[in-house]
């Protein structure tokens, strides 16, 4: 099995347009939980 | 602590969730940043399980069950994980107890937590943001005394 490279990654996660703002919430929404 | 008597390693760092999210995410100063270590081997990202957890839960949210999953693989095959007790901040403790120089967080409120236990000798790290890190880490200042010996240039490729 051919290892997943971080360039597949990358490309993959674009697809989700995600923006830094999106990340910031969701980490302090999830520690929030916590 | 592991840090040695020396304090903690110039070439090491860990870097919050945020930041790793940030990374996988948008193409900007977290991947700039954190390929300085996907480009040099003598370059040591430290994570631990709690940091991987709470950014697999953001991949999870932001992405699919599958980017998270492979993503959380390849992370740990980049990073050297360390322990850290239950409930700490996890990027400060997992630098802290891996020896690491520099925490990256886009957090204000981290670097103001870092600032005033490393005021009252607790910690020895350093907080910086992803373009600060980025834009002081210089690998061919460093190579010679964390290596030895002339830099040879970058000993990975970032992408693979």
């Amino acid at each position: 099995m051919t290892e997943t490279t971080w360039r597949d990654l990358f490309d993959r996660a674009a697809d989700h347009g995600v923006t830094v703002e999106d990340v910031q919430k969701v980490l302090a929404d999830h520690r929030d939980d916590d | 602590m592991t840090e040695d008597a020396d304090g903690p390693d110039p070439a090491a760092f860990a870097a919050d969730a945020d930041v790793l999210a940030a990374d996988l995410f948008v193409d900007g100063d977290a991947r700039e940043a954190l390929d300085v270590a996907r480009t040099h081997d003598w370059v040591t990202l430290v994570a631990s399980e709690p940091l991987l957890d709470d950014t697999e839960a953001v991949v999870r949210a932001l992405g699919d069950d599958d980017l998270a999953a492979e993503w959380r693989a390849k992370a740990e095959s980049l990073a050297t994980l360390v322990d850290h007790p239950e409930g700490d901040q996890p990027a400060l403790s997992a630098a802290v107890h891996g020896g690491a120089a520099h925490v990256l967080s886009m957090d204000d409120r981290l670097q103001s937590a870092a600032t005033g236990a490393a005021l009252s000798g607790r910690v020895d790290v350093s907080v910086k943001s992803p373009a600060g890190f980025a834009r002081l880490f210089d690998p061919e200042t460093l190579y010679p005394t964390v290596v030895g010996g002339e830099y040879p240039g970058p000993d990975r490729d970032p992408r693979e």
